[in-house]
């Protein structure tokens, strides 16, 4: 293995690699976490934190984890422990082991993941030879859902099903990754976001042409959009559209970073970082929103419809919505080409930033430890095989939420604060601010480096405070758990995300070893 | 639908898809990067 600095792969066209980071950004939480968040938060007041939390949280740090990116790979590193090391001119030891957190973060969030990307194109599956067809009330779907998360259950839809996809979607996910940026990640995009965007408005078409019958669609709409005026005045309605941000842009996570670090020192990152983020944000606003609560209202009413948004994302998405294309007028086989576009969109919504994901954890071990990269795809898929293994085994114990929550929600608000406050403060926002517009064809308006600087952080340490005051003791003690017996469960998962941070910076130690030495 | 979450999704989804066309124009009419900048590297 060697450390030298690898000719650096690029991204094959701009287009692609504003599809590869939309196909980052859009994600399940367009479609499913999104409509949800603002039923359950004022509906069209939500709107107004949401866009707030746009401008001052997602859009900065956006253009900050692009600007990051492009740096460390003009440096020959695409992975954020290098990326930090030479933010701060390396000088400061601790930025690279601080910046391992934006490779177990992606990866940890990658397992969790990739199991659920899986369940998608197991029910694309199963929607087309239509084995859930005649389950047509919530509770026998709901028994259908969990019949195929469970590894124990005998049913011919059941247990080893699960399994075979998740192997199917894993193996798929080491083939595109192994094929690398151009050949791999960008023509997946290039092949998966307009099938994506075809498939949403062919649904959309589907939902707003809707019969009335408990409700009518304008009756679906009204329930997101119409306003609460009161939830403005409620921190947590803030709080949950800053979250929703965190969630729907996948800033905080370090995949933007390693993809950025493809493009050559003046290529643009502000246009393009831009539309990366506005082609999320019509995904998510007016594709997300129109789709699964608006249908929802139209078959279970408004009363049905909010109990559906409470009880989650895959309530809504695959129980609630598995009974919906059942009730489509016409006949059956058209209500299983609905089911199959909507799974499959989620899929493809899914494996785009599962590519992502795995990103820098590929980077790392191909830049740093000197892996091929065909090598690292292969370490990657065991990895997600044998860590997927634990939560397909042990998903009803609640390990799944925990890794997600500390990863996927948690993580990135902490690792965000890292992250700006490194570029704005030890690195410089005047020194930032230049980096950020070499080759830009776009220039951010001044009011950006103030807010880059001061609003963005204060913002994201007031996050972190209210999490401090609030959270912090029940969710560490794991208060809030309802049933005990799957506390040494969840202990186990904490355990073993500790020792994959222990991994990470062991790694980092010998790859900065291996580095210094050659050097010498 | 009442008023005001038709003026809350025309709003929201006017704003969004607005940002999205301009960034979409704005990239397939900008010129490609100089063809030196790999050198720079």
């Amino acid at each position: 293995m060697s450390v030298e600095l690898h000719s650096r792969e690029r991204w094959g066209t701009r287009i692609g690699l504003v599809l590869a980071m939309a196909g980052n950004a859009v994600g399940l939480g367009n479609f499913l976490r999104f409509p949800v968040q603002a039923a359950q938060n004022g509906g069209g007041t939500f709107m107004i934190p949401y866009f707030i939390s746009f401008l001052l949280l997602g859009i900065p740090l956006m253009w900050i984890e692009w600007g990051i990116g492009r740096y460390g790979g003009t440096h020959g590193h695409g992975s954020v422990p290098g990326m930090f090391d030479v933010l701060t001119d390396r000088k400061k030891k601790w930025a690279k082991y601080v910046g391992i957190a934006g490779v177990v973060g992606p990866l940890v969030v990658f397992i969790v993941y990739t199991y659920t990307v899986s369940w998608m194109l197991g029910f694309s599956f199963l929607s087309l030879i239509g084995s859930y067809f005649g389950k047509d009330n919530l509770e026998e779907m709901g028994g259908f859902l969990s019949s195929y998360q469970d590894i124990t259950s005998t049913s011919s839809t059941g247990g080893l099903l699960a399994l075979v996809f998740f192997l199917i979607t894993m193996a798929f996910l080491v083939w595109v990754l192994s094929r690398g940026i151009s050949r791999g990640i960008e023509k997946l995009a290039l092949i998966g976001m307009p099938i994506l965007f075809v498939f949403a408005f062919l649904l959309l078409a589907r939902v707003l042409t809707l019969p009335p019958m408990e409700a009518s669609p304008a009756d679906g709409l009204n329930f997101i959009w119409n306003p609460d005026w009161a939830k403005l005045a409620d921190a947590r309605v803030w709080l949950a559209a800053a979250g929703q941000m965190f969630f729907t842009l996948s800033v905080g996570m370090g995949s933007i970073q390693t993809y950025a670090s493809f493009l050559r020192k003046k290529d643009d990152v502000t246009l393009t970082g831009l539309s990366t983020a506005a082609t999320n944000e019509f995904a998510e606003v007016v594709l997300g929103g129109t789709i699964a609560i608006p249908a929802a209202v139209v078959f279970f009413g408004v009363a049905g419809a909010t109990a559906l948004a409470n009880g989650g994302a895959y309530d809504l998405g695959v129980v609630a919505m598995g009974v919906v294309f059942q009730g489509l007028p016409g006949p059956e086989v058209l209500g299983r080409v609905a089911a199959f576009l909507w799974f499959f969109l989620l899929f493809i919504a899914g494996i785009t930033s599962s590519v992502a994901l795995a990103s820098p954890t590929i980077a790392f071990l191909q830049e740093e430890l000197g892996f091929t990269r065909k090598n690292a795809a292969r370490i990657i898929g065991m990895l997600g095989l044998g860590l997927g293994m634990f939560h397909v085994l042990f998903y009803h114990k609640g390990v799944h939420q925990e890794w997600d929550y500390w990863a996927g929600t948690f993580g990135l608000v902490v690792f965000a604060t890292i992250e700006i406050i490194l570029f704005s403060f030890v690195f410089g926002i005047n020194r930032g601010w230049d980096e950020l517009h070499k080759g830009a064809d776009l220039q951010i308006p001044n009011i950006y480096k103030f807010i880059m600087k001061w609003v963005t952080p204060l913002f994201l340490l007031i996050l972190l405070t209210w999490w401090g005051m609030t959270q912090a003791i029940d969710v560490l003690l794991m208060k809030n758990v309802t049933d005990a017996s799957t506390i040494p469960y969840l202990w186990v998962s904490r355990l073993l995300l500790l020792a994959l941070v222990g991994a990470g910076l062991i790694l980092v130690r010998k790859a900065w070893s291996k580095r210094t030495r050659i050097a010498d | 639908m009442e008023p005001f979450a038709i003026l809350f999704m025309t709003f929201s989804m006017s704003c969004v898809t607005l940002l999205a066309g301009y960034c979409l124009y704005r990239i397939l009419t900008s010129p490609p990067p100089a063809a030196d900048d790999e050198a720079d590297d």
